[in-house]
């Protein structure tokens, strides 16, 4: 049996779900399970988000069928944080590619629930941390092409092709500051306005690797 | 040929049911033709008039024939306590188990934002409209104990904090004559913090 987390899950049929899950060692899947209020089956209570799972599945192709599901953790999310956890995992269903292994977004996805559930006051760290195991590195105490210190008095910008550089007038990237690079390298804890400035980044950052598409959750998870 | 076609299209609309695959459709289509074409007719009657009168009622959102449903219009009801169920199936469910005597309001659905559903699908500016009327003191939120259920009840006491209205949660737990070596480790972790004195 393989560990999973459930991403996402929408009825199907009467008595079935289709189950978008994220696997430790073979990456995004998509199942049909069949479930039921009783045990003997799949129970419809475990196939629930923040739920670590073991499962079995078998078949081919985009949609494969779940044979057996345990439940091996509870995250307890709090309620006011449900949105936010639905977010993480939405970044997941839109940035990994199906069937791709990612055993580090697994161990990301499970720090960002640990984190949720315990109340972390940086939420924003377990983002980076989640989006860097997503491609998406840009935490960085040098320059990703010269290697040049980061200085926390210049502003720089991100681009997918060179990485962190140092912005110039006619930057094309997304800014961000020195001083907000090096607290971010330092998982120091960021002011209100580093906060805000911070989101305007990261907003930036997915929409572009996203090619405009939204994220339903975001508004959700950022403004209510 | 356009027989069986009518036979065809008749089978392939009973699946719409809930339980009825293809082979259950089947039966109940021939069984119609065959045996019982009265009932049929009357089964048809019944549905067409069921889709063309049934609405949703103008204050609960609930299934009614008129404008508004019959609990809604009951004026011995306790106005001062307003329950949040998902569905109306919620409504008869608690109008038969529990001794509540106060209003409802049906949200059709919950908060789903992955699928698409938000405040505005759900119509929660009824709700906050009901809310603002300051008659009601005591919230009861009904939403099942699922991740979107949660949520939806979080969302909809955040309206209700604002009017500075008590909001409530139906208890969630070990179900009546069950056994615990049954029940999955999040309701049973969910049963174990809410505990109260014995």
């Amino acid at each position: 049996m393989e560990s999973a987390f459930i991403l996402h899950r929408r009825p199907y049929h009467e008595h079935s779900v289709l189950v978008d899950l994220l696997t430790e060692h073979s990456g995004r899947i998509t199942c049909i399970a069949r479930v039921a209020k009783r045990k003997g089956k799949i129970m419809r209570g475990t196939i629930e988000p923040f739920r670590q799972l073991a499962i079995e599945w078998f078949g081919r192709g985009e949609v494969q069928t779940l044979r057996q599901v345990e439940e091996r953790r509870h995250y307890a999310v709090p309620i006011s944080q449900i949105a936010r956890g639905l977010y993480f995992g939405e970044l997941i269903l839109k940035l990994l590619p199906k069937e791709l292994a990612a055993p580090e977004v697994f161990t990301a996805y499970q720090q960002a629930l640990f984190d949720l559930s315990s109340n972390h006051q940086a939420l924003y760290l377990t983002e980076t941390d989640l989006l860097a195991s997503l491609g998406l590195d840009f935490v960085t105490p040098v320059t990703h092409k010269e290697s040049v210190p980061i200085n926390a008095q210049y502003h720089y910008q991100y681009t997918s092709d060179v990485g962190i550089e140092l912005a110039t007038h006619t930057t094309q990237g997304i800014r961000l500051s020195g001083q907000l690079l090096l607290n971010l390298y330092q998982k120091l804890l960021l002011d209100e306005s580093q906060q805000k400035q911070y989101r305007q980044f990261l907003d930036h950052l997915i929409n572009q690797q996203l090619g405009g598409r939204p994220l339903k959750t975001r508004k959700f998870a950022f403004e209510h | 040929m356009s027989d069986v076609s009518a036979l065809q299209h008749l089978i392939n609309s009973l699946t719409c049911l809930p339980s009825v695959g293809k082979r259950t459709a089947q039966r109940m289509a021939f069984h119609i033709l065959e045996n019982d074409r009265g009932a049929g007719s009357e089964l048809a009657v019944a549905l067409s008039s069921a889709i063309e009168k049934i609405g949703h009622c103008q204050r609960c959102r609930t299934l009614t024939e008129n404008d508004y449903c019959r609990l809604c219009l009951d004026k011995g009801r306790d106005e001062s306590q307003l329950c949040v169920v998902e569905n109306p199936a919620d409504v008869l469910a608690i109008e038969q188990a529990a001794h509540f005597r106060g209003y409802y309001f049906v949200l059709m659905g919950k908060l789903s934002p992955l699928d698409g559903v938000g405040p505005e699908e759900l119509e929660l500016d009824k709700l906050d409209a009901i809310l603002a009327e300051g008659k009601v003191t005591e919230l009861i939120l009904a939403t099942n104990p699922s991740i979107e259920g949660e949520m939806t009840a979080h969302y909809i006491s955040q309206l209700a904090v604002k009017q500075l209205i008590n909001t409530t949660r139906i208890a969630h737990g070990v179900p009546i004559g069950g056994e615990l070596d049954y029940v999955d480790k999040g309701t049973l972790a969910h049963a174990f913090s809410g505990r109260q004195q014995y």
